[in-house]
């Protein structure tokens, strides 16, 4: 019998392939998570009006925050589903180590994020269309001259949280999959090590000062590109001994 | 040195040792059988071999390297058995185009054929199979992939009669077409017993005997007759199984060596040959108590 050996580039391509195919059930989801935010959004976020001089003018406000905030955790919810024991008997059932079903799986997550993200951000337009259809709406931007570059550094932007939600998912997965004690142990030690150390919230505000208040496109991705790569290998180093098909 | 070798192999599981100090090797292109009860270690000794588990000590080896987490092995590799997992969302035909993707040596031709001779339907979905047509559904796997180490673990389960014995004849014919290394575990030795070069006895994780399959038909001898002659015949022999059989009569199993049967036969014992399924029975039957004592 000839016996073969397989590269490692074209073996995580045909994971990731196989992958994207057999979860086109997390993008079904998406999808009905998105039209909810959406339907949740057309109420409007904040609503004033004023009339005088015989005029009536009601100001509403729609945000597509809700649909991006619906996605990040969807993301993170996904990233999750995708370490359990079915989703990773699945990936073991034909030729693959654990690096080349973490890094296709991460490869996944990098799609779903651009994908979903990309959706997210449509929906601005969607709605826009569905309240013009409805009638009676007279459109005022928020912000007036959004430049091409800010577009650009917004869907950037909404991709990596997306990202990163889901490397945060897909570690705290690996973790938990680990033993079971660690699905209780890991969100107390969490919550409570904020609790406990962070009373004043100085930490939680320093993260936040360090990713959300930065202004600089490049350097918020560097930092987040960093951030979701430590995420991402710790995950593929707590993984890498680990016994499959229990 | 074998195609696939263990030394001194161990593995313990939930501070229980489903494997015990278990050394053997197996050659290339050959069939072995791996018998023992439940729990013997079966299927934790081939999730070793196929690299999906990892030693707790000893040595092992397949195609020459080390297989946890190894590509080499993983992709001339195949592990079979009844609790594979396939997406909901895959037809049984797109799990057949998936796996071509992976398995260089796929036979496209030999899966299609297959397929459609156990009548399954492209666009059915793998969780929707019952048992058997599952378990089928997974030898077509094993077979159409054509990988150089083939194991099938109780890879017959739910499977009916006619079914195990086209699955039997598949594996056979297919084994002569494209030679390569096949293991199987089963509980039914008495199928695959013409299938099968090598048979690989476990007990309570440990190895009771790795034969080529001529010398386990060989390997003991039954005797029946009157309790008292053949008891007193037996004296000094290695006795692997006692039985009374009706009033005053017993039946009694030995390890085959040069005896002088024609004396036995004097004496009014008769022998007879002990098949390998009975034999596995025997030797790895529990040393003392039956289940009628559990009811007692």
């Amino acid at each position: 019998m000839s016996l073969n050996s397989i590269s490692f580039r074209s073996l995580v391509y045909s994971q990731y392939i196989y992958k994207l195919k057999s979860y086109i059930g997390l993008f079904n989801s998406l999808v009905v998570l998105q039209l909810l935010a959406i339907l949740f959004a057309l109420g409007g976020s904040g609503m004033s009006g004023t009339s005088g001089y015989g005029i009536r003018i009601d100001v509403n406000y729609y945000s597509a925050d809700l649909v991006i905030i619906f996605t990040i955790l969807w993301a993170f919810f996904s990233s999750i589903l995708m370490t359990t024991r079915s989703y990773q008997e699945e990936s073991y059932t034909f030729v693959t180590n654990r690096l080349s079903n973490n890094l296709s799986n991460i490869a996944v997550i990098l799609t779903m994020s651009i994908i979903s993200g990309s959706t997210a951000l449509l929906s601005k337009p969607l709605m826009k269309v569905v309240l013009y259809v409805i009638g009676d709406t007279f459109f005022i931007e928020a912000e007036t001259a959004i430049s091409r570059m800010d577009q650009l550094s917004g869907i950037i932007a909404t991709i990596l949280y997306i990202l990163l939600a889901g490397s945060i998912g897909y570690l705290i997965g690996t973790v938990t999959q680990m033993h079971r004690l660690l699905t209780i142990i890991v969100p107390v030690v969490f919550i409570g090590i904020l609790v406990a150390f962070d009373g004043e919230g100085q930490f939680t505000s320093k993260v936040t000062a360090f990713y959300y208040q930065e202004t600089s496109i490049l350097l918020f991705s560097a930092k987040m590109v960093v951030t979701i790569a430590l995420l991402c290998s710790a995950a593929t180093l707590l993984s890498n001994r680990k016994e499959v098909r229990q | 040195m074998g195609l696939i070798t263990c030394e001194e192999l161990s593995k313990s599981r939930g501070g229980e040792n489903a494997l015990n100090d278990i050394s053997f090797s197996i050659n290339e292109n050959t069939i072995t059988g791996l018998v023992g009860r439940n729990g013997a270690g079966k299927t934790t000794l081939l999730k070793i071999l196929s690299g999906l588990w990892r030693e707790s000590s000893g040595k092992v080896h397949v195609l020459e390297e080390h297989p946890f987490n190894n590509l080499f092995v993983a992709v001339n590799s195949i592990y079979i058995d009844d609790q594979m997992v396939f997406s909901q969302t895959l037809s049984l035909k797109d799990i057949l185009i998936e796996a071509e993707r992976f398995y260089p040596n796929w036979d496209r031709e030999l899966a299609n054929r297959l397929f459609e001779y156990f009548q399954f339907h492209p666009k059915q979905k793998h969780g929707q199979l019952s048992k058997g047509k599952r378990s089928t559904f997974h030898m077509i796997l094993g077979l159409a992939s054509r990988c150089a180490v083939t194991i099938f673990d109780e890879t017959t389960i739910g499977m009916d009669h006619a079914v195990r014995k086209d699955f039997y004849r598949a594996l056979l014919k297919d084994y002569l077409t494209v030679p390569r290394t096949i293991i199987i575990s089963s509980h039914h030795l008495e199928e695959i017993e013409e299938l099968l070069e090598h048979v690989l006895l476990l007990k309570h994780g440990k190895k009771l005997f790795h034969l080529p399959i001529d010398d386990v038909k060989n390997y003991a001898i039954g005797l029946t007759g009157r309790t008292e002659i053949v008891r007193q015949w037996v004296k000094n022999k290695q006795i692997i199984h006692m039985e009374n059989v009706g009033v005053n009569s017993s039946y009694v199993v030995i390890k085959n060596d040069p005896f002088d049967l024609d004396q036995a036969r004097r004496l009014g014992i008769s022998v007879s040959p002990v098949t390998p399924s009975d034999l596995c029975i025997y030797l790895t039957d529990q040393e003392q108590g039956r289940i009628d004592d559990v009811f007692k």
